[in-house]
């Protein structure tokens, strides 16, 4: 049974690798991933991390960047890649997949390797595990942190303690958001606790780990916990908290370069409460999470679904809560209903909340995929006779074989697609061939990367272009003409073509149109002497149609 | 001496002809028989200044060119090539009639400088292309060229009807036209009376949200051969 886990656990890791390695740049930065790349240019360049109370969240994605971007050898900003910057969220992608083996004496052998394979080949998942924002960190964050505090309630040991809090530390360091998981939790545990700590795990398949001692032992402990004395449970708690804050304070203050960050985070809340029911582009109705997930269709693209993980997410659900755990196959009724209760309470939290991203929908659906684990389990217990059973693994092996096919065309086929429900304002690939044309026209002016490029954009959203310009060193903003609007490149917003064309055309060219975002386009100017002999040296460019 | 003579018998030849092109039945001239289809936005694309090498939208509808009565879409229902299999859709559909902006009417063609290439069936006189590529929303399609032939390897006796690749990006020389929005209008590409069997479209994606070459409807109006 060990070697078979292992087994099992070998192949979904390599199956998540599989899913989340290749061709990490196979998708423009987004304006948000490109402002990350930003600040983290600050702690790698100036070794300064201060939390802005107003945007872009904790800083646990930047120091995750670190290695990632040191490993690949990079000595300036300007070298660096969306690979080198995504390969840390698909690290922590995999780190996903492969948490429910924490949860394996709670789960059940089968269970959790059903919950690793889906996480592993959710197409939501994949998707944002090669997306350099904080979303895949905060939800492995809060898997960790009940793996953990899983591990610590069925040993008594200490170590699996201090790594829950640490956990607890992270998700507060990763995004303010980690509040709504903490709200989930409470009511989670509670409803967890009222369980009785004998009879708790329903009969069939028991699984065992090495750590976690004897299936005896784990008894033990937990009656040993339930009814530990009270010093002990406040040393407990008080151990749990300290680490938690002390971590979360460890990165919001930049390892102490901005003593203020702790303070200046918990007074980010108005801002972004303020940013949770605003009317803008963003705010969607409450069922907006689980239609996209249940069944998108757009245009003649494929249809998404991640059915599978939600129906077998409430599978799991009910049998968590059907005449205390009968239903439940080998899983622990406590750990089952603590996951209902914290995903249920976390998916309507999410839909109340009128401002929606759909990359918010991971931390819920992460807990959907925890419970498909229990609730697949359940399902294939309960059909009668074998050659039912055998037929329902067998749908479920086609329903997983699906679910890897869409998560490949999510992030390979559809990367920006329009019809790919988690390409959310997506800058379009137009954006990175003007970057290439900027850089291009660089290597034909004397100054090189120090060449003058000057950007008038209508509004202050021209990200990510900072990023598909960072080679260049004298790029310069406005939003709006200046006097001195003249340089050899200039990028502008069709809406001062009026006025580019009075004052520059005497001695540039507007050379054509680049797609910024959907809808958004932005003149390229050259100036002539720049224009010429860049022209000249494409007169006989390759040609390879079909390329 | 010899000079006056050459005068006259030109002038002689010139009256004969003159005479005989007046006997001849004046041609029977039409509108071009388009049928345009929906706009998917209301007026001119949002943002289309007037810039000095994308076109200039008028907001006026287009003016509708004559051409000899019999002028017909001769790509109608035509076999279409391409340089790839399509990324998604038959590549039927660009001859199909159907030029609607809606799901499912255009043939999507993989990422990078890709072709369509209509084969008329017979060498015919072109007078007019028609192309839209995707008018669901206003995006401009880079290095659009459009060339005739009568050889389907488009080797020999090339002829460049269009071309806006003017950074010369395709390699397929720099061209001098200049890009422009999609509408329900489609671009029309005057061919020039000339003569050919093959009708290739080049593109290289477009300002659109993803890197795909589409084409909704291709029409080639001309003569048919008799």
């Amino acid at each position: 049974m060990q070697r078979a886990f292992a087994a099992a656990t070998l192949l979904i890791v390599a199956a998540a690798l599989f899913l989340r390695l290749p061709q990490l740049d196979n998708r423009p930065m987004h304006g948000d991933e490109a402002v990350h790349a930003a600040k983290f240019r600050e702690l790698w360049e100036r070794g300064v991390y201060r939390y802005d109370p107003n945007e872009y969240h904790g800083p646990t994605l930047y120091y995750a960047a670190l290695p990632t971007v040191e490993l690949n050898g990079r000595r300036s900003f300007a070298e660096t890649t969306e690979s080198d910057f995504r390969l840390a969220a698909a690290a922590a992608g995999v780190l996903l997949a492969l948490s429910p083996v924490l949860l394996r004496d709670g789960l059940g052998n089968g269970a959790a390797v059903l919950a690793a394979l889906l996480l592993a080949l959710s197409p939501a998942c994949v998707f944002y595990s090669r997306y350099y924002i904080q979303e895949i960190f905060l939800t492995l964050f809060t898997v960790a942190a009940i793996g953990f505090g899983w591990r610590h309630a069925q040993t008594g040991r200490t170590v699996w303690l201090v790594l829950a809090a640490a956990a607890a530390g992270l998700m507060i360091a990763t995004k303010e958001t980690a509040v709504l998981a903490f709200a989930g939790a409470l009511p989670a545990w509670l409803a967890a606790r009222r369980m009785r700590t004998d009879g708790h795990r329903s009969g069939g398949e028991s699984a065992s780990l090495p750590t976690a001692g004897t299936e005896q032992e784990r008894f033990t402990n937990a009656q040993h916990l339930a009814h530990s004395s009270p010093p002990s449970r406040a040393f407990r708690a008080l151990l749990g908290l300290g680490v938690a804050v002390a971590v979360a304070c460890l990165f919001l203050s930049g390892f102490g370069t901005n003593p203020a960050g702790p303070v200046d985070y918990l007074r980010s809340y108005l801002p972004w409460l303020g940013r949770a029911g605003e009317t803008s582009l963003h705010r969607q109705p409450w069922h907006y999470y689980l239609t996209m997930l249940a069944w998108t269709h757009r245009a003649r693209g494929p249809v998404w679904s991640e059915g599978l993980i939600l129906g077998l997410g409430l599978a799991g659900a009910a049998a968590a809560f059907w005449r205390s755990g009968a239903l439940l196959a080998g899983a622990d009724a406590r750990l089952a209903r603590f996951l209902a209760v914290f995903t249920g309470v976390l998916t309507v939290l999410y839909s109340a909340i009128p401002y929606k991203t759909p990359w918010c929908a991971l931390s819920f659906l992460a807990g959907f995929a925890l419970l498909g684990g229990i609730g697949g389990q359940a399902v294939l217990a309960a059909l009668r006779p074998s050659a039912l059973r055998a037929a329902g693994g067998l749908a479920l092996a086609a329903g997983l074989a699906h679910l890897g096919w869409l998560a490949w065309q999510t992030s390979f086929a559809y990367p920006t697609d329009g019809r790919n429900p988690y390409a959310y304002a997506q800058p379009v690939p137009d954006i990175v061939a003007l970057g290439r044309r900027v850089e291009e026209l660089s290597r034909h002016h004397p100054a090189r990367a120090r060449m003058v490029v000057k950007v008038f954009s209508a509004d202050k959203y021209y990200w990510p272009l900072p990023w598909h310009l960072r080679r260049l060193e004298n790029v310069g903003y406005w939003t709006s003409v200046p006097e001195d609007a003249d340089a050899p490149v200039v990028i502008a917003s069709p809406q001062f073509d009026e006025e580019l064309t009075r004052r520059l055309d005497a001695t540039h060219l507007m050379t054509g149109y680049f797609g910024l975002r959907p809808g958004v386009v932005m003149m390229l100017w050259v100036r002539m002497d720049l224009w010429e002999p860049f022209i000249k040296s494409r007169s006989h460019a390759p040609s390879s149609p079909g390329e | 001496m010899i000079h006056s003579t050459a005068i006259v018998r030109a002038a002689a030849v010139a009256g004969m002809l003159g005479v005989a092109a007046m006997a001849a039945p004046a041609q029977e001239m039409i509108p071009l028989p388009v049928k345009l289809p929906k706009p998917s936005f209301a007026g001119t694309p949002k943002d289309v200044p007037p810039g000095t090498t994308v076109e200039k939208p008028t907001g006026k509808p287009r003016p509708i060119p004559q051409v000899p009565k019999g002028t017909t879409n001769l790509a109608l229902n035509k076999k279409v090539t391409s340089s790839k299999a399509p990324f998604d859709g038959s590549l039927d559909l660009i001859t199909d009639g159907d030029k609607e902006a809606r799901g499912g009417t255009a043939v999507e063609l993989k990422p990078g400088l890709q072709w369509v290439q209509i084969d008329l069936g017979t060498p015919s006189r072109l007078l007019y292309i028609l192309v839209w590529h995707y008018h669901v929303e206003p995006v401009i399609f880079h290095d659009v060229i459009v060339q005739v032939s009568n050889d389907p390897n488009f080797v020999e006796g090339v002829t460049t009807l269009f071309n806006n690749d003017q950074d010369n990006s395709a390699g397929l020389g720099i061209g001098k036209d200049r890009e422009y929005f999609e509408t329900n209008e489609g671009k029309l590409i005057d061919a020039k009376g000339v003569t050919a069997r093959y009708v290739r479209l080049y593109s290289k994606g477009s300002t659109h949200r993803d890197p795909l070459n589409r084409y909704t409807e291709v029409e080639v109006y001309g003569l048919p051969a008799r």
